[in-house]
């Protein structure tokens, strides 16, 4: 019995690393139930080896069917890669990087699982060693180190792991309770305690029976105490700038090459041949599409960003403040699109179909791997709505914190500083609606233009205001709108979208190449980042469609490009911003307490109701005998509840001496017990059958009865009620 | 010479032959059989009757000492041999004297000196003028209750001669075999005060006293009542009140008394105790775990019990071992005795509870 208790508390320390760690994976419950599954296996395989081998011989023999597991994993969540021999050895020493460099919640895959599947494993095993060996508390720290790990792991998206915790705390009590050596009672000096033959007729079960209650009234409260750190200790931090470091914001992506791949140079060409398919897109009405947003201009290119984090079906909530607006969602079926890059639908929160990356200070969505050519999925996004009164009352952003966006190379042309004075007042909104407005009035859209965005280019496209400008590419306008606002101090970039494409009827739209766009970007304080739409020209003639229209007065801001507080999409993630939601929080202490205190006044009464129950079966049992011994023994409750526990070594005399000591009668004669006599007799008279009449059962019942009275009633009011409440006298071992 | 019944007590006082004739008791004792029918209740009580009145005798000489009296008495009628230790003028002699005059038996008085030679004790043979042979002329030794007062004073070669007396029960001279009377009770007086010129007692000996006695100073009542001269019942006065077949009969009695197997256990558990104890060099010896069952069962008796307790070990622990045991040199040194030592055994080691026996 108390070995199957030891495995069940070994099972629960070992599974508590997992179940902690679980949530920030994209289907939490099947992770729980994979690593809960190790750690059962983990515990059970290595108890049966530590039968055959020593303990760090069965540490190192239960590696195999480990690594079995793990070539299991990859059978069946493949991750990169499908091979079972080549995938197991990527997914062993890949598996730290591959998590960490892949944005929460991490997609279940045989590479994320396997170094959280080992780490189980070997703390399992270590613990389970460590406890057969007799050491339990060493037992629980290696599953303690793997609980820290996971909750590091996890840092401050992922609400705290409460009930793991707890799980973690009663499983290591059990195993210290379950462990503890209950025959080593305390013995007085070198005395032997215990009677020679005695021992062992009391034997295992006897022994337990002994340590239970004693195991028990511990584990609870040790459970509650852990309960109450667990739960009230996220409190006291709360208020305090110490907030958990995120292990993922330390780690830096890899950096892809971008050279020679900006989407802007794309952009001329598909001017000049409008017709070609992109993709199709299937949606319930028009959408619009984002493509790439670039941030960063070396003076002949805009770049793409270079550093995608993997992601999973659910993608990190973005960075950046966004407007509300409704969601959407689009299949796409991709056409002959260049590059890696996925269009997407607003601000993108969910997608499914193809394993994806994903940057989510550009919400930029990329392929997992190669090309998006003949990708097909389906995304999920905000689309955030704009209002006018908040945009103009947008203000400027601080100027460090987008450092940037706000980055101009040396020598720009100087027709860029000359227009950029000449809005230089007003509020940022402003600025950047006669900014652009300056760019759709003075200049024509040509789908023959050369092309090219560059310093150079610029030079020659843009000319000073008050003069009309020749025509060019929604590239180039986009690029010059974004340098324009840069020079007057509005942090910008470069956004390449598609427009709604042609119906085909049935919800099905095609995308081609006339329809892609370029736009820019401002960030206003308050807003975010709000789309100006600066291409001059009608739509029809070059075939974009309805590019979102503020109209040239109050232009810019396209009305649809709506992004705000993603709703609770999983309600995994936290996007209040505070660690902790505090009224949360102390809702759910007062909850527990609530139910503590509920608890307690049950438990109080049941105790009440328990020992006046006991105390009648015991003083009126029907069997003389049984009546005596019931006495004995509520006379024996009575002097431990009274804090003068007889000792194992007092006789029956001894112990009613005691009691007269405790409680003098008038006279100050020792009272005429007639336990004493009957006790003895009963017990060593041999003849086990010799009766007890039932009047000295009676005279026996009534003078404990008389005697435990006068015992309370000289006790202080409290410790009087607490007389029959006290649950002690249950757990005590009988006398 | 009287006959009472089956025991023969013998007064060499009244100058009367000494018999070497084996008593009958033994005899008697061994048609029993080794299974012997448990005592009823009753007879206990009629057993335990007998003790009260001898207690009650001895009480009316030796005042406010029942308690000593009756583990005396205890002694006397398993035939054990008692050790008094105490301080002079508390009534050691007294005592002595009022047990041998109340169970009706010789009694004589060794007073123990360094010049005390051991045939003064066991007895010398002696030429008979008439027969023209030599008569063994018995010592003190033979008598129902001797006293040997202040035995540590004599030499060890003397001690020794009385000693093999109280373990073999027999006076070998010239190889002839002289067998004491039986009851044969020794009752050894020793001044723990006074130690110059002394001759302690070797540990080996004192194993063969069953009782180490103290009788201390009378309580307050009982020492006015001295006092005051309302004198106690002098020991020369005391009137027989128990015959040889009576208590022939408690010892027959005795050995019937019911002995439940957890107090074996637990006396059992005190001796490993006592061995396995730090402060202890030398345990209770197996002759000391049989000495103390002795006494159980007559001190069961004594009570008016048929069955023994808990209570019963605890009571006679200390008087039956306490002198037995040699104390390490250490803790002899720091001043502890082992009547302490032995009080500390008690007080640790579990007793039998008698609610889990009762219940199962």
């Amino acid at each position: 019995m108390t070995r199957i208790l030891v495995v069940v508390a070994l099972i629960g320390v070992a599974a508590a690393p997992g179940l902690a760690l679980a949530p920030a994976y994209v289907e939490p419950n099947l992770v729980r139930g994979l690593l809960s599954g190790w750690a059962v296996a983990a515990v059970l395989i290595t108890g049966l080896l530590h039968r055959r081998f020593t303990a760090s011989a069965a540490l190192i023999v239960g590696l195999v069917p480990a690594f079995a597991g793990v070539a299991a994993l990859v059978a069946a969540f493949s991750g990169p890669e499908p091979r079972l021999l080549y995938g197991t050895l990527d997914a062993v020493v890949h598996s730290g990087a591959r998590i960490l460099t892949s944005s929460l919640p991490t997609a279940v895959a045989a590479d994320t699982l396997a170094l959280p599947a080992l780490a189980v494993w070997l703390s399992g095993a270590a613990a389970t060693l460590a406890v057969r060996s007799g050491y339990p508390l060493s037992g629980a720290l290696c599953p303690l180190l793997a609980l820290i790990g996971a909750a590091v792991l996890n840092g401050p998206e992922l609400s705290p792991a409460y009930f793991p915790t707890a799980l973690f705390a009663l499983g290591a009590v059990l195993l210290l309770a379950a462990s503890t050596r209950t025959d080593q009672l305390p013995g007085p000096g070198s005395v032997q305690a215990t009677p020679i033959g005695a021992g062992t007729q009391t034997g295992r079960t006897g022994r337990f029976a002994r340590s239970l209650p004693r195991a028990l009234s511990l584990g609870c409260v040790l459970a509650l105490v852990a309960s109450l750190t667990t739960y009230i200790g996220p409190l006291a931090l709360y208020g305090s700038p110490i907030r958990p470091a995120d292990l993922r914001a330390e780690v830096t992506p890899p950096e892809e090459d971008t050279a020679g791949a900006s989407p802007l140079s794309y952009l001329p060409a598909w001017a000049a041949e409008p017709g070609r398919r992109l993709m199709t897109v299937t949606a319930e009405e028009p959408t619009e599409l984002r493509w790439v947003t670039l941030s960063d201009f070396d003076g002949v290119t805009w770049l793409p960003e270079s550093r995608f984090r993997a992601s999973s079906e659910v993608l990190p909530a973005p960075e950046r403040e966004v407007p509300s607006g409704p969601d959407r969602e689009v299949t796409i079926e991709v056409g002959e699109l260049p590059g890696h890059w996925l269009p997407v639908v607003g601000v993108p929160r969910h997608v499914s179909g193809t394993a994806v990356a994903y940057e989510p200070a550009s919400a930029t969505l990329r392929t997992g791997t190669g090309h998006a050519e003949g990708t097909e999925y389906t995304v999920t996004g905000q689309v955030p709505e704009y209002k006018e009164e908040a945009l103009k009352k947008a203000e400027e952003p601080d100027k460090e914190e987008f450092e940037r966006y706000l980055q101009l190379p040396e020598d720009p042309p100087p027709q860029i500083e000359e227009i950029a004075a000449a809005v230089s007042d007003g509020t940022p909104y402003e600025r950047a609606n006669r900014l652009a407005a300056h760019l759709r009035s003075n200049y024509g859209f040509d789908p023959d233009s050369p092309g090219g965005h560059g310093y150079a280019n610029l030079a020659d496209f843009l000319v000073s205001p008050g003069t009309k400008g020749g025509g060019g590419t929604s590239g180039q306008f986009a690029s010059a709108f974004a340098l324009l606002a840069r020079a007057s101090g509005l942090p910008s970039r470069v956004v390449v979208g598609f427009g709604p494409g042609t119906d085909e009827g049935g919800q099905t739209h095609t995308i081609r190449t006339g329809d892609a766009v370029a736009w820019g970007e401002v960030y206003l304080e308050g807003v975010g980042w709000a789309p100006f739409d600066v291409t001059p020209g009608e739509p029809k003639q070059n075939g974009a469609s309805q590019e979102p229209e503020g109209g040239s007065g109050s232009e810019g801001a396209s009305s649809t490009w709506g992004v705000q507080r993603p709703e609770e999409d999983t309600g995994i993630f936290r996007s209040t911003g505070a660690y902790l939601d505090v009224a949360y929080a102390w809702a759910m202490v007062g909850r527990a307490a609530a139910g503590l205190a509920t608890a307690l006044v049950a438990g109080t009464l049941l105790v009440g109701v328990l020992r006046g129950t006991r105390r009648w079966l015991r003083l009126r049992a029907k069997d003389p005998r049984q009546r005596i011994l019931g006495a004995w023994r509520e006379l024996y409750d009575g002097l431990r509840l009274a804090g003068t526990a007889p000792r194992p070594s007092d006789t029956v005399s001894e112990v009613l001496v005691r009691s007269d000591g405790l409680l003098p009668t008038a006279d100050g004669r020792p009272r005429p017990w007639t336990l004493g006599r009957t006790m003895n007799a009963m017990a060593f008279m041999g003849d086990g059958s010799a009766g007890v009449s039932a009047h000295s059962a009676q005279l026996a019942a009534d003078e404990v009865q008389t005697y435990t009275a006068a015992l309370r009633s000289r006790l202080s009011r409290p410790r009087r009620l607490l007389w029959w409440l006290d649950p002690r006298p249950l757990f005590w071992s009988r006398p | 010479m009287r006959e009472h019944g089956v025991l023969t007590f013998h007064d060499p006082t009244r100058e009367e032959t000494v018999t070497t004739s084996i008593p009958q008791v033994d005899s008697n004792a061994g048609s029993h059989g080794p299974e012997p029918d448990a005592l009823t209740e009753a007879e206990a009580v009629e057993q335990a009757d007998h003790f009260t009145r001898l207690s009650t005798e001895i009480g009316s000489a030796v005042l406010g000492k029942s308690d000593v009296v009756r583990l005396a008495l205890v002694a006397l009628m398993c035939e054990g041999h008692i050790l008094l230790e105490d301080v002079p003028g508390v009534g050691k002699t007294t005592l002595a004297r009022a047990i041998a005059a109340a169970t009706d038996g010789s009694w004589r008085r060794i007073q123990f000196t360094p010049d005390l030679l051991p045939s003064d004790v066991t007895g010398v043979p002696v030429f008979n003028q008439d027969t023209r042979e030599f008569t063994f002329h018995p010592g003190p030794v033979f008598s129902n209750v001797v006293i040997a007062d202040e035995i540590n004073r004599a030499s060890p070669k003397t001690q020794a001669a009385l000693l093999e007396v109280m373990e073999e029960r027999q006076v070998t001279v010239d190889g002839e075999r002289h067998v004491v009377p039986r009851p044969f009770l020794v009752v050894a007086t020793q001044n723990p005060v006074e130690m110059d010129g002394t001759y302690r007692l070797p540990e080996a000996q004192l194993d063969r006293f069953l009782l180490r006695l103290s009788l201390g100073y009378p309580g307050p009542e009982a020492e006015l009542a001295i006092m005051r001269g309302r004198r106690l019942t002098a020991t020369d006065e005391l009137k027989p009140v128990i015959d040889a077949a009576q208590l022939a009969g408690m010892s027959d009695a005795a050995e019937r008394v019911h002995i439940h197997g957890a107090i074996y256990d637990y006396v059992l558990s005190l001796a490993h105790a006592t061995r396995d104890h730090d402060e202890i060099q030398v345990g209770v010896s197996p002759r000391a775990t049989v000495a103390i069952i002795r006494a159980l069962r007559m001190f069961a008796l004594s009570e008016g019990r048929h069955y023994s307790t808990p209570e019963d070990v605890k009571a006679l622990a200390m008087p039956v071992w306490a002198h037995r045991l040699v104390l390490a040199p250490g803790s002899a040194i720091s001043g502890r005795s082992p009547a302490d030592v032995m009080r500390d055994i008690l007080d640790h080691v579990p007793t039998p509870q008698p609610a889990r026996i009762g219940d199962g």
